[in-house]
């Protein structure tokens, strides 16, 4: 059933929220220990699922009805762990909702639970969790990508009906194309962050997951629009995407060669496929170049480091939970030592400034290819995804990023659908529009969907 | 993951180390650019034209933020309170 048909039994009496509950918490208790996809099940869930099936006999049951909603863990949610799977933070409990979190709520959502990711979103497998990794319910054995991990699972195993994730550098996109559904980053500041646990506070997007492109729509009409008194926020009152059915005729929709140099071919044909849909769909399908976009992972990872140290500051064992160097894995230690490094002074102007020259060049570029064409369609992740437990070099790990971190350093939007699958591991098509463009992104996505379901 | 000990963590900052070594290389190859810190700089997309703000509205700025902070002290900087730690 997809998200608008539930939406409908809902809406209609067919099924009600207590019991969409409780049959998604009966997939929880069957399949949690197998795949590690919630930290914590929220256990007041059934409550505020009673209060929203009161509210919808009253009338108000909100545009999401009694949806159930995972949440990743480094997103406060009042009375559940926000512990951004880490030591650091295993015993804090929020004391208040994300915005994004009361939105959701005020629309009549019900949490799920907390899902498990990359300890502090840092990582692109869902293996560097301090509770371990989660596992990939499209492909069991193998990772279902990152960092939420848990969220892009939950919405594949179907252990909720739509998830909120992070993006900074791929993490949304990532794990969607890992696990075969549609993920969106939306256009930096579109989304409040307030209640986010930063890692790259210029990168970081909170954005949806779901089943479908319409799940995507629903989420983020939801949680988008502006936020009374949070500054990095863009000046948009509320967000409506009524087009997204209108299908791709008559669009200008950009391939870039420097995407697909970098991937794996038997990715490549999967999308190149579906690239070829587009045109038959009657898009008008052009090449691009963005010259300079091997050069974004560095500037990226340089940013995100500094970033992040900045960040981790407050983790100093007085106030907020335990000292991070103290407790922390591998990979979020090492991204301090880095963001340490480039933070000394006298370092100033060799690293941080010129990954920020970098910055606006891969921003110019992809602005001035997406002012050629509308969006710009190509491969999501470079290489298939490992299977769990592989060990692989922090920087190969890294180059799973190559095609996701220009998004974010330009700010733009960004989304993931199901394109195919190398061997029974799904592969996503990711499509990339200018700033406010998710109608755009969206309209394109469920284009490619819709063919694939008929 | 290994013992936690004082090999393991120098291990990790070596590999630090020679990681931004590895991502520094990339900086080199280019031109030095001009330095830009926001999108506002590049393109603005509440603007109609799409251009961006003007370079005396983004140095007004920080006067402006300031003239609507709650606090500040006598050199101009902002004043913030801390939040409580709540378990």
């Amino acid at each position: 059933m997809g998200t608008l048909e539930k939406l409908e039994a809902l809406r209609g009496g067919e099924l009600s929220p207590v019991d969409n509950l409780e049959r998604i918490l009966e997939r929880v208790e069957r399949l949690n220990e197998r795949f590690n996809i919630f930290l914590q099940v929220n256990p007041r869930a059934r409550e505020e699922a009673e209060e929203v099936e009161r509210r919808m006999r009253r009338g108000e049951g909100g545009r999401l009805s009694g949806l159930a909603v995972a949440v990743k863990s480094n997103l406060n949610v009042r009375g559940l762990k926000a512990t951004c799977a880490s030591r650091t933070l295993e015993d804090y409990v929020s004391p208040y909702d994300a915005e994004v979190v009361a939105r959701i709520r005020r629309e009549g959502g019900v949490v799920v639970g907390m899902t498990n990711m990359d300890e502090f979103a840092c990582g692109s497998s869902g293996e560097s969790s301090a509770f371990g990794p989660t596992d990939n319910p499209s492909a069991p054995g193998y990772i279902p990508g990152g960092s939420s991990s848990g969220s892009a699972a939950a919405v594949a195993a179907g252990l909720c009906d739509l998830a909120l994730g992070t993006d900074t550098g791929g993490s949304i996109r990532n794990p969607a194309s890992h696990c075969g559904v549609a993920g969106l980053k939306p256009t930096y500041g579109l989304v409040p962050r307030h209640g986010l646990i930063d890692l790259g506070m210029s990168l970081d997007q909170v954005g949806p997951l779901a089943p479908d492109v319409q799940g995507l729509r629903l989420l983020l009409e939801v949680i988008a629009g502006e936020n009374p008194g949070e500054g990095m926020m863009l000046d948009v009152k509320r967000v409506s995407y009524p087009g997204i059915e209108e299908g791709v005729r008559g669009m200008r929709v950009g391939v870039c060669p420097q995407f697909s140099s970098l991937t794996d071919p038997r990715i490549n044909e999967v999308v190149e496929r579906k690239v070829e849909l587009l045109g038959e769909l009657g898009a008008r399908v052009e090449e691009v170049s963005i010259p300079h976009l091997e050069h974004a992972l560095s500037a990226y990872y340089l940013i995100v480091s500094v970033e992040f140290f900045s960040a981790t500051r407050r983790y100093d064992g007085r106030k907020y939970g335990k000292r991070i160097e103290e407790v922390c894995g591998e990979e979020v230690l090492r991204r301090i030592a880095i963001g340490s490094y480039i933070s000394r002074r006298e370092y100033r102007g060799k690293y941080y400034e010129r990954a920020l020259q970098l910055r606006a060049l891969i921003r110019r570029e992809l602005s001035s290819a997406l002012e050629r064409v509308e969006v710009l369609v190509g491969p999501t992740v470079p290489k298939l995804p490992h299977r769990l437990g592989e060990k692989l070099s922090p920087l190969e790990m890294y180059a799973y990023d190559y095609l996701t971190v220009p998004a974010n350093l330009a700010g733009i939007c960004a989304g993931v659908v199901k394109a195919g699958e190398v061997g029974g591991i799904p592969v996503g098509i990711q499509v990339q529009g200018p700033p406010l463009g998710e109608e755009k992104v969206l309209r394109v996505m469920r284009a490619l969907e819709a063919e694939a379901w008929k | 993951m290994k013992a936690r000990g004082e090999d393991w963590r120098r291990e990790v900052e070596r590999s630090a180390e020679e990681i931004l070594q590895a991502l520094s290389r990339s900086l080199e190859v280019l031109a030095v650019e001009k330095e830009s810190y926001g999108p506002g700089e590049i393109h603005q997309p509440l603007r109609e034209d799409g251009k961006p703000s003007p370079a005396e509205e983004r140095e007004a700025f920080r006067e402006r933020f300031l003239s609507l902070a709650p606090s500040k002290d006598e050199e101009g900087n902002l004043r913030v309170e801390a939040a409580g730690w709540a378990r």
